[in-house]
């Protein structure tokens, strides 16, 4: 059976940069980093379900 | 079942398991940071990263950043006709409940239709979750699961940590280029050193 592991990291965070409007792109989804405007896209029509104890 | 699809068309969903630090900090944003953090998938046996299953988190580790991550992983990694697939995640006995729900909903989410997902926990996360979850979710006790913890992310995250924390003031593109570079040298290494862990070259001559 194939498996996958999924998991978060939160030690890889990104501050806001003044110059992110200059950024040149080299990749975008080629590698392990998913495609960012598939990504955006997604995002933007996605509904996170709000969370409600049982009792 | 009245009460389930009113909560599908409020998206609300009920908490049946405590409420874990990635629940939780699902709707914070944060000030000064444009990424809170990332998340993957990688092959349960080997530890390999997913080729573009790496997801930048906005708010947290919220559920639709993982519904990409695992699209993408199950597009990018040979699957053809494989049925059973095991996915394993810290928190699955919430997450996979609604998950064909958020797919069918999202047009952006593809999955093909033979693949059948089997959810389960890993061996550390499970022992935070409510006792019922480690009959239901641990791998231990998924039929077929073999022998794997389902943590092996943990271990990749710890060797990222070392050069993810130069990439925090790096220009996004940079960023994505240095982590690009350190997970495929990961896999790379991985590739050509696995040879000396097969069970074959363990046999003593």
């Amino acid at each position: 059976m194939r498996s996958f592991v999924a998991d978060g990291n939160f030690k890889a965070q990104h501050l806001k940069q003044k110059s992110d409007d200059t950024d040149v792109w080299l990749t975008n989804g080629e590698a392990f980093m998913t495609n960012e405007d598939r990504y955006q896209i997604h995002l933007a029509k996605a509904a996170e379900s709000k969370m409600v104890s049982m009792s | 079942m009245n009460c389930i699809s009113e909560n599908i068309s409020k998206q609300v969903q009920v908490l049946t398991c405590h409420r874990h630090r990635a629940q939780l900090n699902g709707e914070v944003p944060h000030g000064s940071a444009d990424v809170t953090g990332i998340g993957g998938h990688s092959c349960a046996r080997h530890g390999c990263f997913a080729p573009s299953s790496l997801v930048n988190f906005q708010k947290g580790e919220r559920q639709m950043n993982m519904d990409w991550s695992l699209i993408e992983a199950l597009a990018t990694t040979n699957i053809g006709a494989l049925i059973y697939i095991m996915h394993i995640y810290d928190i699955n006995c919430l997450y996979c409940m609604y998950l064909q729900d958020r797919i069918d909903r999202n047009d952006m989410l593809h999955i093909a239709e033979h693949i059948k997902l089997i959810h389960a926990i890993g061996q550390f996360h499970v022992h935070g979750h409510q006792h019922k979850c480690l009959y239901r979710w641990a791998t231990h006790y998924v039929p077929g699961a073999g022998v794997v913890d389902g943590e092996v992310l943990e271990t990749l995250w710890a060797v990222l940590n070392t050069v993810s924390a130069a990439t925090r003031t790096a220009s996004l593109a940079h960023r994505t280029e240095i982590l690009d570079d350190h997970m495929n040298d990961s896999n790379w290494k991985k590739m050509l050193h696995i040879g000396n862990y097969s069970t074959v070259s363990c046999i003593p001559n």
